[in-house]
This record gives C-alpha cells, sequence and structure tokens, in this order.
C-alpha cells in the first residue's frame, strides 16, 4: 500500500525533479558569482561556519587581530623598522626592569604607531622577557628592545608588565678588557676578559642581559648569557642572528685579547656570578 | 528499490537546494558582517579555528561593531569539511559579543585522542580574560578548570597553552581559551616520558608477538632481534583510541616508538604525518577566542592581588615599590652567538 501512494506521482516527478534541481543550480551558481566577486574585489571572506580564507585561518590562530598580527615581533632574531634609537646611550638607570605580562604592541611614541609586538618570552617559549626601563611617562614605560638595529628602543603599556629593580650594572669596558660587576653603586667584582677582533669588534653602548641559556651545540661554555645587541659587522654568525653574548670559553689565552666574533669571554668565576644577575640588568659597553 | 531511490533522489537533490540557499543567505549575511566590522566596536568572538595540516575555521563567529549583541551558534562540526575525518566532532558551539564583553563556549569537544572536554568556556569582559575547562583532558592528562592566564602543558608530542592574553595594537585585549600545538617543535620527541602516553597518541596497540619477552627486560636484545618487545607502530588508528578495550589482553610495556614508525599526527592517527618543519608545529588548534576592549578609559588588564609589581595594580611602575628583580631561569635554547 505505501508502495503504490508512491508510484503515481512518477508522472509529475521529472518536472518536480527539474524544479529542484533548477533551485539547487541557480543556488550554487549564487554562491560561486558571490564568493567570485568578493574574492576579486578584495573584500574579507565571509563569516561561513564552513570557515573563512587561509588568511583568516593564520590570523585566528596567533591569536590577536589582523592589524596586530602583521607587526613583527620584536626579539633577538629581527630587526624593527623605525625604532627610536637610544638616545642616551652612556646614562645609567635607577634599575627598573619590566617583565610583559601578555604579549603587547611595542610603539614609536606613547600611543603612537605600532611598530612590533614584544613577547612574553625571548628564548622560544621559555625564558620569560625581562627589559631595562629607560624612561617613563604616565601609562607608558620605554625600553630597550632586543631587536636589531643596535640601540633599538620603544614604548609598551604601563598595563602589560609588571616590574622589579635589580640593583646590578654591568660594566664592559673594551680598551682595559675589563668587565665590572656592580651592585648598588658599588664595584663588587672585576674580570679581565676577551673581546670581539677588529674585524668583528663588540659594539658599544646601552644595552642589557637578554636571557640565560644552554645549548648542546655550543659547547664552548655551559651558560650562554645572550644581550640585547649584536655585532656591527656580522649581520648572521654561525646561523644565528649575530647576537652579542658573554660566556666563558675552554682556554685562559683569550682573557686580555681582542680574540672573538663579538662575545664577551669571560673566566668561569665570572660567569657563575653574572649567570646569577637578573636578566633586564643594564650592560655598559664603552671604549675606555 | 527504485521507487526508494527516487524517493531518495528527490529528497537529496531538495536537500542539496536547501543547502544551497541556506549558504547563499549565509554568504550574503556574512559579506554584510565582514563590511560591518569596520564599525568602531572591536567586540568578537569565534570558537575554534585550526592551522596545519587540516586548516578551518574561525567557527561560530560573532561580532558586535556597532554595540548590538550579536549570538551566533552551530550544533556539531560535521558540515566543516576535514573535521569529522580527522574525528574532530563538538556538540554545541556559540559565540556572543557585545559592548565590553564578548565569549564563545565550546561544548562536549573531542579532538580524536589528542584532547576532550565536556566545555570550553572563553570571556573576554571590560579587558578581562577569563577561561574555564570542564573535565579537560590532553593525551589523557587531565587540564586545569581555572587555568592561570598563559598556563602551559607541555607533553612533547602536544603542548597547550590556556588562557593566553595578548594585547591588540588598538589597545584591546584577545584571550585564548586553549591553543594546542601538535609536535609543537616540528620534531619528533623521543626518549623519556613519552611511554606511558604513547597508547592514545600515535601508535596502534598491538599485541606481544607470540613467544616474545615482555618482562621489560630487553637490555641485552638487538634490534634484529625479534624477541625484543616491539614498538608499536602507528599505521592503522584505533577508532575509538582512549576508551579501554573490551578484551583484557595485557598490551606489553609501552616503549617509544622510532621516529622512522611514525605515520600518523599525535593524538590525530587519523591525519598523516606531514613533512616536518623544525621550529613549527604540525598542527595548532584554537578553542575559543574572545576579543573586548573596555567600557570605560581605565586600562585593565590584571586581575588585583594576583601578582605583586603588576602597574595594573599598583600604579606607574617605580623601583620605590619594586621588589627585586628575580635570578634568571637558564632554558636550553638554539641559538648561535658570535662567539
Amino acid at each position: 500500500m505505501v508502495t503504490e501512494t508512491r508510484v503515481p506521482d512518477t508522472d509529475t516527478t521529472v518536472p518536480q525533479n527539474r524544479l529542484v534541481r533548477r533551485i539547487a543550480l541557480g543556488a550554487f551558481a549564487a554562491v560561486v558569482g558571490i564568493v567570485t566577486y568578493t574574492a576579486l574585489r578584495g573584500a574579507p571572506a565571509p563569516d561561513v561556519d564552513a570557515g573563512g580564507t587561509e588568511m583568516d585561518v593564520r590570523i585566528a590562530v596567533a591569536g590577536v587581530d589582523p592589524a596586530t598580527a602583521a607587526l613583527p615581533l620584536s626579539t633577538t632574531l629581527t630587526s624593527i623598522d623605525g625604532a627610536p634609537v637610544d638616545q642616551n646611550p652612556e646614562n645609567a638607570t635607577d634599575g627598573l626592569v619590566v617583565h610583559p605580562h601578555r604579549e603587547t604592541p611595542v610603539h614609536e611614541t606613547p600611543g603612537g604607531k605600532p611598530l612590533a609586538r614584544l613577547p612574553r618570552t625571548m628564548l622560544g617559549d621559555s625564558g620569560n622577557t625581562w627589559l631595562p626601563v629607560i624612561e617613563q611617562k604616565p601609562d607608558w614605560v620605554h625600553v630597550l628592545l632586543p631587536s636589531k638595529p643596535n640601540g633599538s628602543t620603544g614604548w609598551i603599556r604601563s598595563a602589560d608588565v609588571d616590574y622589579a629593580r635589580t640593583p646590578y650594572t654591568v660594566n664592559v669596558r673594551l680598551q682595559t678588557k675589563k668587565v665590572q660587576l656592580v651592585k648598588d653603586g658599588r664595584v663588587t667584582d672585576t674580570w679581565t676578559v676577551g673581546i670581539g677582533k677588529p674585524a668583528a669588534p663588540t659594539p658599544v653602548g646601552r644595552t642589557f642581559l637578554l636571557g640565560a641559556f644552554t645549548d648542546p651545540k655550543q659547547q664552548f661554555s655551559p651558560v650562554i648569557l645572550p644581550l640585547g645587541t649584536h655585532s656591527p659587522t656580522l649581520d648572521t654568525f654561525g646561523g644565528g642572528p649575530g647576537t652579542v653574548a658573554i660566556h666563558t670559553w675552554p682556554t685562559t689565552d683569550v682573557f686580555g685579547t681582542e680574540s672573538s666574533d663579538g662575545c664577551i669571554r669571560v673566566p668561569s668565576a665570572a660567569l657563575k656570578k653574572l649567570s646569577e644577575v637578573p636578566l633586564g640588568t643594564l650592560v655598559m659597553i664603552t671604549d675606555d | 528499490m527504485g521507487e526508494g531511490s527516487a524517493v531518495r533522489s528527490r529528497r537529496s537533490v531538495r536537500s542539496v537546494a536547501a543547502i544551497g540557499v541556506a549558504i547563499a543567505v549565509a554568504v550574503l549575511v556574512g559579506s554584510t558582517s565582514a563590511t560591518a566590522d569596520a564599525g568602531d566596536r572591536p567586540e568578537t568572538a569565534f570558537a575554534m579555528a585550526g592551522q596545519g595540516l587540516l586548516n578551518f575555521g574561525p567557527l561560530t563567529r560573532a561580532a558586535a561593531p556597532d554595540g548590538t549583541p550579536a549570538h551566533t551558534e552551530v550544533v556539531g562540526l560535521a558540515t566543516v569539511a576535514g573535521l569529522a575525518q580527522a574525528g574532530i566532532t563538538g556538540g554545541l558551539l556559540t559565540s556572543d559579543a557585545h559592548i565590553g564583553y564578548s565569549a564563545t563556549t565550546v561544548a562536549d569537544l573531542k579532538v580524536a585522542t589528542l584532547l576532550s572536554a565536556d566545555v570550553v568556556k572563553t570571556t573576554c569582559e571590560n579587558g578581562h580574560g577569563k577561561v574555564e575547562i570542564g573535565n579537560g583532558a590532553l593525551l589523557d592528562t587531565a587540564l586545569p578548570q581555572f587555568p592561570v592566564r598563559g598556563q602551559t602543558l607541555d607533553l612533547a608530542l602536544a603542548k597547550a597553552t590556556f588562557g593566553e592574553e595578548k594585547r591588540n595594537a588598538d589597545g584591546t585585549i584577545t584571550v585564548t581559551g586553549i591553543k594546542v600545538s601538535v609536535l609543537p617543535t616540528g620534531v619528533l620527541p623521543t626518549g623519556g616520558g613519552l611511554p606511558a602516553i604513547t597508547n592514545i597518541a600515535y601508535v596502534t596497540a598491538e599485541e606481544p608477538d607470540e613467544g616474545s619477552d615482555d618482562s621489560g627486560d630487553s637490555e641485552d636484545s638487538t634490534e634484529e632481534d625479534t624477541a625484543a618487545p616491539k614498538p608499536r607502530t602507528a599505521t592503522a588508528p584505533p577508532s575509538a583510541p582512549a576508551a579501554p578495550k573490551s578484551a583484557p589482553a595485557d598490551p606489553g610495556p609501552l616503549v617509544a616508538p622510532n621516529p622512522s614508525d611514525v605515520r600518523a599526527l599525535p593524538g590525530l592517527p587519523n591525519l598523516p604525518l606531514p613533512k616536518l618543519i623544525p621550529g613549527q608545529p604540525a598542527q595548532t588548534i584554537t578553542i575559543g577566542s574572545a576579543t573586548c576592549g573596555t567600557v570605560d578609559q581605565k586600562p585593565l588588564g590584571r586581575p588585583a592581588g594576583t601578582q605583586q609589581g603588576s602597574a595594573e595594580d599598583q600604579g606607574e611602575p617605580s623601583v620605590d615599590d619594586a621588589d627585586d628583580a628575580p635570578a634568571p631561569e637558564v632554558v636550553e635554547a638554539d641559538l648561535p652567538v658570535t662567539s
């Protein structure tokens, strides 16, 4: 019986199917037309549940809005065009250091043009970012950046940082090849060190301790302390961006010489002490 | 049988027509929405997105550019290409946005054997982010219900970050509920810590060979020694890998597989292992993203009392009330320096 009720529809099935098929085809043609038009005029992809464009996906996964996602990260691996240059590279600070507790944009001026994004961590997913504060304005702090060019600075929101105080400063004196550890204004230790050779000099200026890491592929030192500055003559070195660092060396004959490719080679005792100095601490590299 | 086929055919054509019309409407509505994004208010939210071997999303996006409350929802993920095949299913996905507020909820989430949760709710309200996870697990490891902002769980094969907040250039905040990276370093890890999770990660629970020595005493074994415990292969993932098998047979000791034996993504056994790029996760999946601004002019962000020395709690940063900075944590990194 049920079958019989369906059989008589046979004569009308064809035209109905045709009609329905035409509607289907028309609808799909509309979709294709709209999508093509949208793509051609360069508008954002529509928000359909099947997902957006590959760019939409990338931005969505980045965890920031499209304008922010387009900004480069400020790390030792990158160069930030237009970053303000440190105007007082010979001045010490009061020891204020800040750590962004969320990724935050770096601006040219307080509330001004965004230049970069500052990540919470500096060495991949580990090693908290700590930067020295060189100037303050209401709701903003002016910090030294770890990226190229040397002496790069930028402004970040005070609301996005934790802050602390370091009592230390590290002085690197190139002429005398000495490193001094200064605590609360008093020199506590002095070591004779090796510095960059003339073809790859250790850069002069105000920089900071960027991190502390071990690397099985760089066994000349049990711990390496990268700084927020780079070789002025080597764009890359060993596959890295030419980051200058403080580390020890397997032989003692390098101390008191211009023998490195820009890094500061220190005795083991110095490395041990410097490894306990907070990140963000100023490192003042001077010609004397 | 022929009549049944005709009826199914008609229904099928009607269904196609209905889907076509629905998609056309959705596209038109979506276009309108995208255009309206140029409004003043930044509040948006979406439920899921993925990048890598499987690209999808952002799904169930809601935006309130003019401040008018917006709500989107979808039941299940069956219509999203590739997700069902990959073993990614969801119950109800909702997103909401209005002035100063956005939120998204994913219920009954299951990402193959990688991730599961009864509910993941991601909220951004007046510049504050919050994430709540109900009965969540990553590779069988329980997830925190109320994670601390940016808290991570690193299982080597997969890494999850919870409640990560990022400031946008316009001053708004985006909070991400859960971000999972599969093979986060772009390298197949080996060694300590892996055997405990390999059974649900990317290997098939093969029965030990007859007569094999499963005591774990394989010190004298060689690679050619067939008596040694065999790494379980990754070729044929079980359809319901995390569920206990009805057969009570002891699967034997878990051993880390040789990288050459791995053919599927950890936790996503229906997806083939792609060519890995060091430093780049093989797959990233975002569960919940909410962006909001503030409804007043105060730069809110960190909940009061969560940490000393925060400028949000105590005004401008100052050395006068600052704690001593911490000694550095020595981490492992790959950064060639000038030496």
